[in-house]
């Protein structure tokens, strides 16, 4: 959801696990990692020595293949015809029948039940299609939109920065979820526009983070003898100050993921997510919530575990990047 | 002191100005003309003129802001578009239960989150500092509108401990010592689910405020004055430590809000996340615009108040 009014606790979280961390060792002082390697041989030692991190990118890998695999493993009609047929018989033939003809609890054939006549895993996997796709993207955006702005406050200053990062505190005073409601109503709920909505409504924060990226950076060596070279400012921003800042963006950047995630799962839970046939872990949850106050389980478990398992991992990962790039902080 | 009042109430009006702007332009942005979508389908181009007229939508934009601007310093935000009922109405309703539901899970919140995290704080790495900062971090983790539907099912349709959704939170029959139990009864299982984001973030952020607050020397020399355990962490490391827990509880209201909207939509609560659902539905732009207004206004009047006690706490702040 919004990533600047968890940033505290989040931060709070980040001192916690470089304390773990350390306490195994990996980071005492930067003495121990300081072998032998480049620098990137060193990050990635950091990086693969925090099990919790590498078990969530194996996790997101296993999440990304099954997104990608399963669904052509069932025939083409069948999600030619999802949402059309949602609720009503189903292609696929389903066991045990409980009230709802759609809904069977987990058999044989259906390893993790029927909803509303679709089989669980493979409606996860395409649902999840939708809702990486939607969260890589978006995220994208909100990194592109708020390095940018946050690069040019910060490295202008002066004027031009107090009144950016004014128009960014009003923006970050507004709940981002109105906002988000707001731009729909205006944009729709198709699947470029949730892209753009969620993107340029979560970039508030980026951008704070990178202003003060740009402030530290702007004044180091290099910078200077760019610019006593006679090197514009547009130059030494682009090439010299945004390539330096890009361990804050890859950090910032997969938390933007994770909560991308979570915003538009709020969003489907809402009823405002996207619009069968297309599907996503929210709108998912949504559909679910009905069925599972009658007692089945099926429907609600298995997406709200793979769900929140995708958004724990994308912040181990964060973590993780955090601390492997603090190696290089060491070094710079 | 006088130097930091007066900085904060600068800050204050710059941003009401800019939401009110921001507010107002909304409209704007809207597709399509709000006298077309007023009148509805009996539009006809004479009607949507002299509507436009009667809205003032014919003057030029800056014009149209300041009149907007008058009327909304009046309390006039106007009429819903559906219902024909005055904007300022149907938010007052709502926005009655949304401070209710705010105050009553910020007060679980602070109750449960703070003796937790002072008792975590006092052994580091103990027992029960391991147990509560890993139950947090689940707890931090987990989306609530995922809670809610657990919650929900778990209480009110299994136990039956608590009324279902849609139960009206003020009952006009009976005495008023009823009529109050009744609500408090409805309104705290949302609460609770309201409050366990919360719960997880002042937890954090209290506890290792406290870690370090507590390796003062200042507590040391508490301690050598032969001051029991309890008297130094509730009247010496609480109040330093609280500074950082009170400033996020600010940036936490953007936060609740949010949480506001899940609630009140799995609860079937008449709040200001379901009327303003209700009013994209209905493209009811004057509702939308008033709801936009009031959940802006207070997200900063409660961080402006936070940004008022916090000297009260620890003056060192107004002297910086």
């Amino acid at each position: 959801m919004s990533h600047v009014e968890i940033e505290p606790a989040v931060s709070q979280l980040h001192v916690e696990g470089t304390a773990v961390a350390s306490e195994h060792g990996t980071l005492a002082d930067g003495g121990e990692v300081r072998g032998s390697g480049s620098i990137f041989i060193q990050m990635f030692r950091v990086f693969m020595q925090n099990k919790l991190a590498v078990g969530a990118c194996l996790y997101i890998f296993f999440v990304v293949m099954l997104c990608i695999v399963v669904p052509q493993l069932y025939p083409q009609h069948y999600w030619a015809t999802a949402g059309a047929d949602y609720g009503s018989s189903c292609y696929l033939p389903i066991g045990s029948v409980t009230g709802n003809p759609g809904n069977a609890a987990p058999n044989a054939a259906h390893w993790l039940g029927c909803t509303g006549g679709f089989d669980n895993v493979g409606l996860l996997a395409y649902a999840g299609r939708f809702s990486l796709m939607i969260g890589l993207l978006s995220a994208f955006v909100t990194m592109t939109v708020g390095t940018a702005y946050g690069i040019v406050a910060g490295y202008r200053g002066g004027w031009l920065d107090s009144v950016l990062m004014r128009f960014d505190d009003v923006f970050l005073s507004i709940p981002v979820l109105y906002l988000l409601l707001l731009v729909i109503t205006i944009y729709g709920q198709g699947l470029w526009s949730l892209i753009g909505v969620i993107g340029f409504t979560s970039w508030f924060g980026v951008a704070r983070l990178m202003r003060s990226e740009a402030q530290l950076l702007r004044n180091r060596e290099y910078a200077q003898a760019a610019r006593s070279m006679g090197a514009t400012g547009r130059r030494v921003m682009w090439r010299h100050v945004l390539p330096n800042a890009v361990s804050t963006m890859v950090t910032a950047g997969t938390f933007a993921l994770g909560d991308a995630v979570l915003t538009l799962s709020a969003l489907g839970f809402l009823g405002l997510g996207l619009r069968p046939p297309d599907y996503d872990w929210g709108t998912m949850i949504q559909s679910a919530s009905s069925g599972f106050e009658q007692g089945w389980w099926w429907t609600l478990w298995p997406v709200a575990f793979i769900f929140i398992l995708f958004v724990l991992s994308t912040n181990y990962i964060g973590d993780a990047l955090r601390d492997s790039f603090e190696v290089r902080l060491q070094e710079r | 002191m006088t130097r930091y009042l007066s900085q904060r109430f600068a800050a204050l009006f710059a941003i009401l100005v800019l939401i009110s702007v921001g507010c107002f332009y909304l409209v704007h942005l809207l597709p399509g003309n709000p006298a077309a979508s007023i009148l509805g389908v009996t539009a006809t181009p004479q009607t949507i003129a002299a509507l436009d007229r009667q809205l003032g939508l014919d003057k030029p934009i800056y014009e149209q802001y300041f009149i907007w601007l008058g009327h909304i310093l009046h309390g006039n935000l106007g009429i819903a578009t559906p219902s024909r009922v005055p904007v300022t109405t149907i938010i007052g309703q709502s926005y009655k239960l949304d401070v209710e539901l705010i105050v009553i899970s910020q007060f679980i919140a602070f109750l449960i989150a703070i003796p937790l995290s002072v008792y975590a704080a006092r052994r580091p790495g103990g027992f029960l500092d391991q147990a509560t900062t890993s139950t947090s971090f689940a707890l931090f983790c987990l989306p609530s509108f995922i809670i809610v539907l657990w919650v929900v099912n778990l209480f009110t349709i299994h136990w039956h401990t608590f009324p279902g959704p849609g139960t009206n939170p003020f009952p006009t029959g009976g005495s008023w010592l009823s009529n109050i139990g009744t609500n408090l009864y409805v309104m705290i299982l949302p609460s609770l689910v309201l409050a366990i984001g919360s719960i997880a973030i002042y937890f954090r952020l209290l506890r290792s405020e406290m870690v370090f607050t507590l390796q003062e020397e200042f507590i040391t020399v508490a301690r050598s004055k032969g001051l029991t355990t309890n008297r130094i962490l509730w009247r010496h490391a609480v109040r330093p430590s609280s500074i950082t827990m009170l400033t996020s509880a600010g940036n936490n209201i953007a936060l609740l809000i949010t949480g506001l909207f899940i609630v009140e939509v799995k609860f079937a609560l008449p709040g200001l996340g379901s009327e303003l659902i209700g009013a994209i539905y209905a493209n009811d732009y004057l509702t939308i615009q008033g709801i936009a207004l009031v959940a802006a206004i207070t997200v900063v009047v409660v961080n402006f108040a936070i940004d008022m006690i916090l000297p009260l706490v620890d003056p060192r702040i107004a002297r910086a």
